[in-house]
């Protein structure tokens, strides 16, 4: 390998990116973008559900559970309404997700001890949205329920004798506000690497065949592996100022805490990054034509990046087969690492078996790109 | 004709030639129509002739249905736990019986020492840890309150407060029935006079979640997979097929052949616009058949909203389009504006959780209504009476990109 070919070709392709200025800047604007819609306008918390509510009874019991529930946060009334078919409309027109209905009978019922209910009913379309209600509505009734009956006893002066049974001390872990940017930006950093590496290198060797300024390349004494490191050397540059952007922000702009190591950080990333900057050389060299290889590159590295590697959705839930196929995704591993690191304050030995699979995936796809470059090459 | 009129003429028809030019070629109706034919079909054989683009346009939409369609659950079950019963008492196995018969939680180790947790929550073993200190029998015989511990691994925020609800309720009710037993003993030994009888009071909820009872999150995932599809696809597709022609110079060459410039524009767009309707003709049965959701709406409704759609997605891709005049600008471009699309549209993310200034901005995202209507059709089996404010946006998008894109062409080309 020659040094100085070498350069001469990472001279070459600097240029050409510094001069497409538009490419250039979208390089750099997709990913503060990305973090910004994440760290500001996107969450998955669910908080004021919007609901509908009829109280037959307007007892002092339902005017205090129907409090309990506005008072949590979790629920906010944005219709108070004496008919069923309101309850259902407002439904429909997704003005309420919730529409919550105590019977006549309520107090009087809880008075006298016996069974009675509230019936809830409940948008099931969003399904996480539904579900997280259901089990805050639960939890509130629940709680209600203890209290009244403890009321009770002590009215009944028997309290003395009866205390709570079991009381669950509950502690949530690295993240005990429950911010889900939190948990999205440690996973924000893998996207954008992924993605803008990707999608940048998979022209590489592809426009220069479409072009046809291949064959000149071809005519010069330029080796395969000095044409991939060459080539690679500008958008692994690049590759890293978009991560330090995406670090910079996540820390001064969104506050998100960093409790593990920032070298390590840095060293597992570059790993990760050689790694995405070979699957799109791969794709580039594969390719003939540009828009096959930007769509393999959507393909190939964004939706998997996006939807199998635990961003979002959750690995547990996905088809055993699915699962087994996450682990050649080499975000998975990334983001699996950067969140322990980031929340959980992991040192190596928490993250050292996602890290090797992410040494071999790199080398693994390197090492084919060459031989397949090589080929195209003779 | 005096100049007057040849004006006149030129805004009228602001993107053919001047008539008098191109005798030739004639500017008929049913001319046009033969023109914008031949160009549509030189197109399709450009297009499928390649034929790893042709596999890749077959195989892409099933391959993001399957992955989409089965990766994107928020659902929260089989959570994994691990267990530290210091106590091993009847009582402390009944609380860890009713946590597994919730069949929410999967017990994945029996560990005898606090510390062990942490490595278990530190490397994402495990989710939630139950710790079950050595008194805890005697206390609950005693009558004084017992304590459980529960940690739980709070950075996925979604399973963490499900969790955490879950495990509230699943110990409350243990507690209750504890309350309850105890209650019913103490009923023999109190006077008549106090109280003829404890009260204790019952409550229950009686829930019911529409339209999707079971709470599948694929029911609620898998109408949105199958608009995003499309929806990626066009625009992608229809600014590359232009942006092509710039990049290695032969648009030169159909700016000089005798077609007008919106005849060149609908012969380079209608056969993705058909490519599209062939997609979303194959993957809706395909989506409905692999994951059984349910469709409720009606299919005519549906389609004709989808076309409406579609054409304002290759509005959109043939503004971008104008725009570029390379490939990779092209793909990055979309990328910019897909991106944004599909995060504000509410297909996982619920725009009611969007700053207030956000979610005016989803109003000019087309897939926000897109999304709405799919899912109102496939769902709440909800028709145009209902679904039709969600039309009119994606109307005036289609006139307003088309618009666009006519514009910006004939400023580059002049």
């Amino acid at each position: 390998m020659n040094l100085a070919r070498t350069i001469a070709v990472a001279r070459k392709e600097t240029r050409q990116i510094v001069r497409d200025s538009r490419s250039l800047f979208l390089a750099l604007g997709i990913p503060v973008m990305l973090m910004i819609l994440f760290g500001y306008a996107l969450s998955l918390d669910v908080d004021n559900i919007p609901i509908a509510v009829w109280d037959q009874d307007l007892s002092p019991q339902s005017r205090e559970f129907l409090d309990r529930m506005t008072s949590s946060s979790y629920f906010k009334t944005a219709l108070v309404t004496q008919s069923y078919s309101e309850i259902v409309s407002a439904i429909d027109s997704n003005y309420c997700s919730v529409g919550i209905i105590i019977p006549y009978d309520f107090s009087e019922n809880l008075k006298k001890g016996k069974q009675t209910f509230v019936q809830a009913l409940v948008d099931g379309s969003d399904s996480t949205r539904a579900g997280l209600a259901i089990v805050y509505l639960e939890t509130i009734l629940g709680t209600f329920e203890l209290d009244f009956k403890n009321e009770a006893l002590t009215r009944q002066s028997v309290a003395a004798r009866v205390s709570l049974p079991v009381e669950p001390r509950i502690k949530l872990m690295y993240n005990p506000e429950l911010q889900s940017r939190n948990n999205i930006i440690p996973g924000l950093i893998a996207i954008i690497m992924m993605v803008i590496a990707a999608l940048l290198t998979s022209l590489t060797i592809v426009r220069e065949k479409e072009t046809g300024t291949l064959e000149q390349l071809i005519s010069t004494p330029v080796k395969s592996n000095e044409l991939i490191v060459g080539k690679l050397i500008p958008y692994f540059v690049l590759g890293y100022v978009d991560l330090l952007l995406v670090y910079l922000m996540g820390q001064y702009v969104f506050q998100v805490p960093f409790r593990g190591n920032l070298l390590i950080m840095f060293i597992v990333s570059s790993i990760f990054l050689i790694g995405a900057l070979s699957v799109g050389f791969l794709i580039s060299v594969i390719a003939k034509n540009q828009f096959f290889a930007t769509q393999l590159a959507l393909l190939g590295t964004f939706l998997p990046t996006f939807l199998l590697s635990g961003f979002v959705f959750p690995i547990s839930n996905m088809p055993y087969v699915l699962q087994i196929v996450t682990y050649i995704v080499p975000a998975r591993q990334l983001i699996t690492i950067l969140r322990a690191i980031y929340l959980k304050g992991a040192g190596i030995e928490a993250i050292i078996f996602p890290t090797l699979l992410l040494v071999v995936f790199g080398f693994f796809v390197t090492t084919v790109a060459v031989l397949k470059l090589k080929k195209r090459l003779m | 004709m005096t100049i007057k009129h040849l004006r006149a003429q030129e805004l009228s028809s602001p993107l053919s030639k001047p008539v008098g030019l191109r005798r030739d070629s004639g500017s008929g109706f049913s001319a046009k129509k033969q023109r914008i034919k031949r160009l549509v079909i030189k197109e399709f054989i450009q297009i499928v002739r390649n034929r790893q683009n042709f596999a890749l346009l077959l195989l892409a939409p099933l391959l993001q249905l399957i992955i989409f369609g089965s990766a994107s659950r928020l659902d929260v079950k089989e959570v994994k736990t691990v267990v530290v019963d210091l106590d091993r008492s009847a009582s402390s196995r009944l609380v860890i019986e009713s946590f597994k018969k919730s069949g929410y939680f999967t017990v994945i180790g029996n560990l005898y020492k606090y510390e062990d947790v942490d490595p278990y929550l530190m490397e994402s073993k495990a989710v939630m840890a139950i710790l079950i200190p050595p008194d805890f029998e005697r206390r609950v015989r005693a009558g004084r309150t017992a304590q459980i511990g529960i940690l739980i691994d709070g950075v996925d925020t979604i399973t963490a407060g499900t969790v955490s609800g879950y495990a509230q309720s699943i110990i409350n009710g243990f507690s209750n029935e504890i309350l309850l037993s105890r209650i019913d003993k103490m009923q023999g030994m109190l006077f008549d006079s106090i109280s003829p009888r404890l009260i204790t009071p019952q409550l229950q909820d009686a829930s019911r979640a529409w339209f999707n009872p079971n709470l599948n999150s694929k029911e609620f995932f898998v109408p949105g997979v199958v608009v995003l599809i499309i929806l990626a696809m066009s625009i992608v597709l229809t600014s590359a097929v232009i942006v092509r022609e710039k990049e290695i110079g032969t648009i030169e060459q159909l700016m000089v052949a005798p077609i007008s410039r919106i005849e060149l524009i609908l012969g380079k767009t209608i056969p993705c616009f058909l490519i599209q309707i062939v997609t979303l003709l194959l993957i809706t049965p395909m989506a409905l058949w692999m994951y059984d959701v349910p469709f409720r709406g009606s299919l005519a409704f549906f389609f004709a909203s989808s076309i409406l759609f579609l054409i304002t997605a290759s509005g959109i891709g043939m503004t971008i389009s104008a725009f570029c005049s390379t490939q990779q600008q092209a793909i990055l471009t979309s990328f910019m504006f897909l991106q944004p699309s599909v995060l504000l549209s509410g297909y996982a993310f619920p725009i009611e959780n969007m700053p207030q200034i956000i979610q005016y901005v989803t109003y000019l995202n087309p897939l926000r209504y897109f999304i709405t209507i799919v899912r109102g059709v496939f769902l709440k089996g909800v028709g145009p009476e209902v679904l039709w404010p969600q039309l009119i946006p994606i109307f005036v998008m289609a006139f307003i990109y088309i618009g666009l894109a006519a514009r910006l062409f004939k400023r580059r080309v002049d």
